[in-house]
């Protein structure tokens, strides 16, 4: 009855890695949050392979455990940020990743959910449990201490 | 300035970091057991453990001179904090501690999967454990204990569920301090179920919330109501609450039963500043630091040390921190200027006042309250 679980499991582990990576930044507790998700979505699978799609059923359970509960388990937050493997192509992107780790968890999450995930912002306001004007506020605020000028915001 | 552009190549860059996890499918199925077997707490302790246990072995490793036994250079740094307990009870329960009410008592609780916890309190002068009452867990399956408190006459604590969706919850227990059937104070829902700072006081549970604002709660049992002027103030110990600036330092304290408002002084640039009533400690420029909260005495901490992100310092006094070589977390006490490492102990909840380690048939516990 599980076959189907763990062929999504093999088939879409990768790609949530990577999901959870840029959301927590850093392996070990993208490991943790793809996991435990993931433990949850195979309890549901039933019920959301009939109803949801279990991809974006897991995403937004990632984003919720990430900002919401998991933060209260052990204080995460880093206030410097831990050197992590792996080069970026230029200085400026190292410095930028490095940034994006100071943000307040929701903040960021909004960040990766608009550009990594590409999800309007309707939709990230449904994931997230909050109106579409705090999105947008907390995509400014992020954008603004990030120093990044807002050219695609007018198009949303 | 950066463009969007930007920021989108860094986190795809980024997302190519992330390590691959061949045995994933077993790792999920092994937690999909562990849930049904009803292990709700001890499976995030494992969780953190095994993360701990993980960076801990590469901190040992590269250490160069000699292993490191934690539990063995706490209890050199700290003799006086540092006391072992047996891990089961007589009756074959699992002993989990959950945190200390006085620098001589901890209290625990005895874990039998399937049935409610049993709540005990342990002397570290006597050695001898005392039974409170049963901690009923709620039939909801992410409920999770959180934090404890004792006054002279009442233990209270507040567990909550950690799925949030729609429909989180937390909730508020309280026994008398001699023994007894716990009693549910109250449940809150919404943004006050994002509890984010917990005591108890004379008659009152006190316990603040993540979007700021300090509430009370009656004993036995009654509706929060929220305390005037704590608009933006987090709750440390009562009756001290801490305000922030909107990057996330603390700016000030105030004491809640006087009204009085202190300011602290955060030097430009800080990140993360929190306070106890004598240090404070952030990260300037690449360094953590500790001032006193006028901002005299400015002085680093060892550069290794990355402090988590605040909520005020643990016991008033400690800093909870990673190395930055990785996963292994350590304290320092801004008292005394002393590092202590944590390879793999365990602790709960956001201000922990206890980490501990299992050892075998013995479980060797630090006192935060009782460091001298």
């Amino acid at each position: 009855m599980d076959h189907s679980f763990d062929e999504f499991v093999r088939a879409r582990g990768d790609a949530l890695l990577r999901y959870g990576y840029v959301l927590t930044g850093n392996s070990e507790d993208a490991a943790d949050l793809v996991q435990e998700a993931l433990a949850r979505l195979g309890d549901a699978w039933s019920r959301v392979r009939k109803k949801d799609s279990p991809e974006g059923y897991v995403r937004t359970t990632m984003v919720r455990l990430h900002i919401n509960a998991w933060r209260r388990r052990h204080r995460e937050d880093l206030v410097a940020a831990v050197p992590e493997r792996g080069a970026f192509d230029t200085y400026d992107d190292a410095d930028l990743w490095a940034e994006l780790g100071r943000l307040p968890r929701r903040m960021r999450a909004v960040l990766v959910l608009r550009y990594y995930e590409d999800l309007p912002d309707s939709e990230i306001a449904e994931i997230l449990g909050i109106s579409r004007g705090t999105v947008r506020s907390q995509a400014a605020r992020a954008l603004d201490k990030l120093r990044i000028t807002r050219a695609l915001e007018e198009a949303r | 300035m950066r463009s969007e552009e930007d920021l989108i190549r860094t986190l795809r860059t980024a997302a190519g970091h992330a390590a691959p996890e061949p045995a994933l499918a077993a790792a999920v199925a092994a937690r999909r057991r562990a849930r049904r077997r009803g292990q709700w707490l001890r499976m995030t302790l494992a969780a953190a453990a095994v993360v701990l246990v993980a960076g801990g072995t590469t901190a040992v490793l590269s250490h160069g001179g000699g292993q490191v036994r934690p539990a063995a250079e706490t209890s050199r740094v700290w003799p006086e904090a540092v006391f072992t307990m047996p891990g089961e009870a007589a009756d074959g329960r699992e002993y989990r501690p959950l945190g200390a009410i006085s620098p001589t008592e901890v209290l625990v609780s005895a874990v039998k999967p399937g049935e409610p916890d049993r709540l005990e309190s342990f002397d570290t002068t006597t050695g001898r454990f005392r039974t409170i009452g049963p901690m009923f867990r709620p039939a909801e399956r992410h409920y999770r204990f959180q934090d404890v408190k004792a006054g002279e006459k009442r233990i209270v604590w507040w567990g909550e569920t950690t799925y949030t969706g729609t429909g989180s919850w937390a909730n508020f227990w309280s026994v008398p301090r001699a023994g007894g059937e716990p009693e549910s104070v109250a449940t809150v829902n919404g943004e006050l179920a994002r509890v984010d700072g917990f005591d108890l006081t004379g008659g009152h549970i006190v316990f603040s919330v993540e979007q700021g604002g300090v509430y009370r709660i009656p004993l036995p049992q009654g509706k929060p109501e929220k305390i005037e002027g704590t608009d933006g103030l987090h709750l440390r110990s009562w009756p001290l609450a801490a305000g922030y600036t909107s990057d996330g330092n603390q700016n000030r304290v105030v004491n809640l039963e006087t009204g009085q408002s202190t300011d602290i002084s955060v030097p430009d640039g800080a990140r993360g500043l929190g306070c106890g009533a004598e240090w404070c400690a952030g990260v300037l420029g690449d360094g953590p630091f500790r001032q006193r909260p006028d901002g005299s005495d400015r002085r680093p901490l060892p550069a290794a040390l990355s402090p988590l992100a605040s909520r005020g310092l643990l016991a008033g006094r400690f800093v909870l921190a990673r190395l930055s070589s990785g996963q292994v977390y350590a304290l320092y006490d801004t008292s005394s200027g002393k590092v202590v490492h944590l390879d793999g102990a365990e602790f709960d909840g956001d201000t922990p006042t206890i980490f501990s380690w299992r050892d075998g048939s013995e479980i060797t516990v630090v006192n935060l309250l009782a460091v001298r």
